[in-house]
């Protein structure tokens, strides 16, 4: 439906004051791709979306959609589609009016105009509110007024600044994959800005995860999960087993890692020997079986304690004392045997959900 | 059952003689007080006028007695009628560009308080508020000064007296605008600018009018200041303008209270009515 355009963010900086926002970013978006700007509260990436919207200027550095530069066009020549957290709903026009605001600024002919409202409110099914205002729809509905709103100008590009933070978590999951389907029927290349990491898991095709102005990683949600490439992205994505240690030796893929817990071996990216590293284990990445089993081959193990041990419903929660100062978060799966606190137990892992992370 | 057992514990407690709790009142507070004062105020917004009616219908000048008329006439209404709607096509022509005026000047002002950071900011919104407190006689004199011989000597007075009450009522043009624009999503103009939507139309199209209510309001409170005003029109105006409340000084200076009376009372009439009808648009105008 739409044609869709590649986006290319080029060496973008952006100082406020002392305070640089953004530190020399740059991303390419395919065209038709999810992209989510990951990152905590002033990370910049709000800002550098806005930059891509038109709502302020780089300092330094370009902005191309589609191989034109857009880097100093005002938002109204830009041709995105802008999706914002508060909605920004207008008040007093209802939701037909709300919905053709811009394709009456396009001076397109009235049946035509007719006719997309009534399109794209079907997308997001709402044709049955087309004549309120804004006030008297749920929050859930105003969301999908500003979605509306957004796709009927037939964008080239859309942004969506933290769209969903409004809502309950309920809400909130269901209009994630409503989102992801809906960009996927367009082919609408997107960037979409949150700081909830499970939510970008869920709508992106790939992820740039921000912090302090810099690029910490760009990947898949699996790359993001999977292989963290740096502490920050390992923390920030939910991996809370962090084992300090000093890289041993390297042997290509992998490297032993002297810990308090002693040797293991880990997966890396650039780790040198006599590095301080911290390793990363994923707690669903470790299986818990009853000590005295044989050695298994597979990867890492460590023998120890269970100290804690709580039934979260869809996974129990373990903590395994490995060594006098290294603690194991494990997450067990439903339907795997329970181990009883102070039982002995063996925890093991594939080698390279292990990673050694420069600390 | 858990409430019999619970009356069972209760029966094992000692029965120390517990000291009655202090007798709070659940009412809020100015309960008692607030009638008195309201008759009070209504009786002191009501009595001026029903006086001054009294006096202008009656032959003689009696508050207590004066209410009840005794031979009613409404001659001095007619006696004064030509300089009566003279002095209110007068304040209008005053009025209304003073309206205009803050309002083209007032909208900027507040939005730039409100959505733009530049130096000065914080004495510009002190600046505004300036004629709120001060004494409208000084800068009548100060204004008259500027006129009679200052660089804008020789400017219409009607022009005088327009730009007197511009300054005089922008405060009340501004200060509703910015409570109102406070209110109003920044985002809202953004998500026009990114529809396609110009700065200028982005505003025309989405802010305006959500403030619609508040600059009514604005219009009515200017509006109400500018045919109230007397030192500003009286230290700026010629012998040929003669405004609302000139029109009642003159009458009562000419010697006679119960003329002064009537114009008061026609003029008065005419203001009140505008001050309504402007109040009834304000609510009306929500229509969303």
């Amino acid at each position: 439906m739409v044609n869709a355009s590649d986006l290319s963010i080029q060496s973008v900086t952006k100082s406020f004051g002392p305070n640089t926002v953004l530190d020399g970013i740059s991303i390419d978006v395919r065209p038709g791709e999810f992209m989510t700007f990951l990152g905590p509260s002033g990370c910049g990436k709000t800002t550098l979306l806005r930059m891509v919207g038109g709502f302020g200027e780089p300092d330094s550095g370009r902005i191309l959609l589609a191989g034109r530069d857009i880097t100093h066009l005002p938002p109204n020549q830009r041709d995105c589609g802008f999706v914002f957290q508060s909605y920004a709903l207008f008040p007093h026009m209802t939701v037909r009016a709300n919905v053709a605001y811009g394709l009456k600024l396009r001076k397109l002919p009235a049946a035509e105009i007719e006719s997309r409202v009534a399109t794209v409110l079907s997308m997001v099914g709402l044709e049955a509110f087309a004549d309120r205002h804004p006030k008297q729809l749920s929050g859930g509905q105003q969301q999908r007024v500003a979605i509306a709103r957004a796709i009927a100008i037939r964008p080239s590009l859309l942004l969506m600044d933290e769209p969903l933070s409004n809502l309950d978590a309920k809400l909130r999951e269901r209009i994630r994959f409503e989102l992801r389907a809906l960009q996927k029927q367009l082919g609408i290349t997107t960037v979409f800005v949150t700081h909830d990491q499970e939510e970008a898991m869920a709508v992106s095709d790939r992820i740039v995860v921000m912090n302090k102005g810099h690029i910490e990683q760009i990947g898949t949600p699996a790359e993001i999960y999977g292989e963290p490439a740096s502490l920050f992205v390992a923390d920030f994505v939910g991996v809370n087993n962090l084992v300090p240690g000093k890289v041993r030796e390297a042997r290509g893929r992998t490297v032993m890692v002297e810990t308090a817990a002693g040797l293991l071996e880990a997966s890396h990216r650039s780790s040198s020997t006599g590095e301080n590293v911290q390793l990363a284990l994923r707690p669903e990445m470790i299986t818990l079986v009853p000590a005295g089993q044989p050695a298994s081959a597979m990867g890492g193990e460590l023998e120890g304690t269970v100290r804690m041990a709580a039934f979260l419903g869809a996974a129990t929660r373990y903590e395994v004392q490995v060594s006098d100062e290294v603690v194991l978060k494990v997450a067990a799966p439903a339907g795997s045997p329970p181990h009883a606190l102070g039982s002995r137990v063996l925890c093991r892992w594939p080698v390279e959900s292990a990673h050694a992370l420069r600390a | 059952m858990s409430g019999l057992s619970g009356t069972v514990v209760a029966e094992k407690l000692p029965t120390a003689p517990v000291p009655a709790p202090r007798r709070g009142s659940f009412l809020p507070p100015f309960r008692w007080i607030f009638p008195a004062t309201t008759l009070g105020l209504i009786l002191f917004i009501i009595l001026p006028p029903i006086t001054l009616l009294s006096l202008s219908v009656n032959d003689r000048f009696d508050l207590v007695w004066g209410i009840f008329p005794a031979g009613v006439s409404f001659d001095l209404y007619r006696e004064s009628g030509p300089a009566i709607l003279r002095s209110v096509a007068h304040s209008m022509r005053i009025a209304v560009p003073t309206v205009i005026l803050s309002f083209l000047v007032g909208l900027p002002v507040a939005y730039a308080l409100v959505r733009l950071r530049f130096p000065g900011r914080g004495l510009l919104a002190e600046l505004v508020n300036l004629p709120l407190v001060f004494p409208p006689i000084v800068l009548a004199f100060g204004l008259m000064q500027m006129f009679k011989q200052g660089p804008f000597a020789g400017v219409s007075p009607w022009v005088a007296i327009v730009l007197g009450h511009t300054i005089v009522s922008l405060p009340f043009m501004i200060q509703p605008i910015i409570a109102a624009l406070q209110r109003v999503d920044i985002a809202v103009e953004d998500a026009a600018r990114s529809l396609g939507a110009s700065p200028l139309r982005a505003f025309l199209t989405t802010v305006l009018p959500i403030i619609v209510p508040s600059v009514l309001t604005g219009v009515a409170l200017v509006f109400a200041r500018s045919i109230s005003d007397f030192e500003i029109t009286l230290l700026l105006t010629t012998p040929e303008i003669s405004t609302m409340p000139i029109a009642i000084y003159q009458a009562f200076e000419s010697g006679s209270t119960r003329l002064g009376a009537a114009v008061a009372m026609a003029t008065n009439l005419f203001a009140v009515g505008v001050i309504v009808i402007l109040e009834v648009a304000v609510r009306r105008v929500r229509w969303w």
